[in-house]
């Protein structure tokens, strides 16, 4: 049942425009940066297009660059059904709560991972174009593309999905869910260059969510043809990166289903309106008030004067209530 | 089949929607009138597991529904009142997902199922459009398609007519007195059409408390001979309002027909009229106001 609901979210995605451009746009920087001469996506000297530590960073720049895109997959994923009231519908069929929320997340997962994809694709593709100048191109190698994708790419689309999936589960908020992204953004950038001090180096470089630090610090003393050809060990502070960061989408997760709650929270907002707005109407008699109020009579033609001698509109629009 | 007993709802913010329900419901169509805001939907929701009442029990056949609400969500296909529906999904896909949901787990069988009810909503032809696109009586009609998958045994739909054209409403309520003959259908509804078309028992409620409960036949004859008619102009209405319990007016040929609730003959020009299930309807409505 999990993997049906899974499946469903994932043909569900599939059909959002947002994916398909976000895809392509992806595509085409990374396809485009292989074989056009000024078009390059880095600024170090000497490295190849397609070098490894090019493919690395790439990822690391696609994987945080997607933080918009996927929390609006996951949090729609959780707050779809509150928002177009059907709801309901869903929460009186028999599936679990295990099922809905996994399920749910799976498959929005999972088409954030395949618009990763992208990445390898376009470098793959890009290099292998006719009019892409050799002398800015290494020979292809699958294991920086596996790599990349499965130790930088994947993990961080892990961690910030799960990250943002638990906010949307709390909150109920798209507003609130991309607050949250816009402040993750804001102190990455802010705290990077603020705690850039040589005694925190290793701290840093295994508590910030992209892996970004810990690739930079792996690779900081190699050479040109080592950054173009090597991958650095999956050791120190980058392997407790990771697993510190799969910990913590581990726990958001734990924390978006402890929250979720699968019996209702009461009539929705809309369901509450109406009924106020029901009630305020005795039955048998639904026009008797209106039949006796006096509404203000609209003016024709002097609203511009009018509104300039006395400093507001001659007529103010009849309230709807 | 279906027993209500005590149940209370307090909202958090203190209004009670529900006072008390008792109510037991039989095989069949049931129809729970009231105006809105009465507490239909809030006991509805409560029968379809998706409220937690404050206290009392709900029990349907031998399943504690509020204990084992899985269990009920197993044989419930439930219609909510005004529900919404997903943007880029076509009737088909959405019903067949809903079939899953359900647990109709085979392929085949959950082909049959959607193909078999998109005919018998009369959606067939337009099975690949979005639902979004649907109009109300079309989106009503997938709601009641989603709520048969699997042969519930208890049905519960919440004002399903709102919104409909005569002619929707007329194919809608034949569907639901067909499936109606073996299950358990609990019809919700402020139209008293609905009720006295189809449903065999009825309850009327009112601020969260059930008002009166029966057949709709032995109602009528309850308030038999208290009904009284009189046609009069629509000067003479203010007057006939302070003086008589006034059940309902309605305009015939630019004049007003009054039907007032009373007793005793009220004389004064009126007669006596056979009662309707509006009157009886009206005449509870004016009683629980007379009561608050």
């Amino acid at each position: 049942m999990l993997i049906q609901i899974a499946r469903f979210e994932f043909r569900y995605l599939l059909r959002n425009s947002l994916l398909w451009l976000t895809f392509a746009f992806t595509f085409a920087m990374v396809f485009f940066s292989m074989n056009i001469q000024d078009w390059e996506l880095g600024s170090e000297g000497g490295l190849v297009r397609n070098a490894a530590y090019a493919t690395l960073r790439n990822t690391l720049m696609v994987s945080l660059m997607f933080m918009f895109v996927t929390t609006s997959f996951v949090a729609n994923a959780v707050i779809r059904d509150d928002e177009t009231g059907y709801g309901p519908i869903i929460r009186s069929t028999p599936i679990t709560k295990r099922e809905y929320i996994f399920g749910r997340f799976l498959g929005a997962f999972a088409v954030a991972a395949v618009c990763m994809l992208a990445v390898p694709l376009g470098t793959l593709l890009g290099s292998a174009m006719p009019w892409a100048d050799p002398a800015n191109l290494g020979p292809t190698r699958i294991t920086d593309h596996l790599y990349a994708y499965f130790v930088i790419g994947l993990p961080n689309l892990l961690a910030h999905s799960a990250i943002f999936f638990a906010l949307a589960t709390i909150t109920r908020s798209m507003m609130a869910t991309y607050l949250g992204v816009i402040s993750l953004v804001a102190a990455f950038f802010s705290l990077d260059g603020a705690l850039d001090r040589p005694h925190l180096q290793t701290a840093i470089a295994v508590a910030e969510p992209f892996a970004a630090r810990a690739v930079k610090d792996a690779v900081r003393y190699w050479t040109i043809p080592e950054r173009n050809t090597l991958l650095p060990d999956l050791t120190g502070a980058l392997l407790y990166n990771r697993l510190l960061w799969l910990g913590v989408s581990l726990l958001c997760l734990g924390i978006a289903y402890a929250v979720y709650r699968f019996a209702d929270r009461g009539m929705s907002k809309r369901e509450r309106k109406q009924q106020k707005l029901a009630q305020r109407q005795p039955v048998d008699a639904p026009f008797a008030a209106a039949a006796t109020a006096v509404l203000p009579a609209p003016r024709h033609g002097s609203r511009w004067r009018g509104a300039v001698w006395r400093g507001r509109p001659a007529s103010s629009p009849p309230r709807r209530c | 089949m279906l027993e209500l007993r005590d149940v209370s709802h307090v909202y958090p913010k203190g209004t009670r929607a529900l006072d008390h329900v008792s109510l037991s419901i039989p095989r069949g169509m049931y129809g729970l009138l009231g105006p809105n805001g009465a507490g239909k939907s809030t006991l509805m929701r409560t029968i379809a597991t998706l409220q937690t009442p404050s206290e009392g029990t709900v029990l349907f056949g031998d399943i504690d529904v509020i204990r084992e609400p899985e269990k009920l969500r197993r044989t419930l296909g439930y219609l909510p009142q005004d529900f919404g529906v997903y943007p880029r999904v076509s009737a088909y896909d959405m019903l067949d997902h809903m079939a899953v949901l359900k647990g109709i787990a085979s392929p085949a069988d959950r082909k049959t199922t959607v193909e078999t009810l998109l005919q018998q909503v009369n959606l067939w032809t337009v099975r690949k459009k979005n639902l979004s696109g649907f109009s109300g009586g079309m989106r009503q009609r997938f709601g009641i398609a989603q709520a048969l998958i699997g042969n519930p045994e208890l049905i519960i739909v919440d004002e399903p007519t709102a919104g409909l054209d005569p002619e929707e409403r007329h194919r809608f309520l034949n569907l639901l007195a067909e499936i109606g003959e073996n299950v358990v259908v609990i019809l919700s509804t402020h139209i008293v059409e609905d009720v006295s078309d189809l449903c065999h028992r009825m309850a009327v409620m009112t601020d969260g408390r059930v008002q009166l409960e029966g057949s709709p036949q032995t109602l009528i004859q309850s308030t038999r001979g208290r009904i009284w008619m009189k046609v009069v102009d629509r000067a003479e209405l203010a007057r006939v309002r302070e003086q008589y319990e006034v059940l309902s007016t309605r305009l015939f040929a630019g004049r007003t027909v009054v039907h007032v609730l009373s007793d005793r003959d009220p004389g004064n020009g009126f007669t006596s009229v056979d009662a309707g299930l509006q009157d009886v309807y009206f005449s509870t409505l004016a009683q629980s106001r007379r009561a608050a």
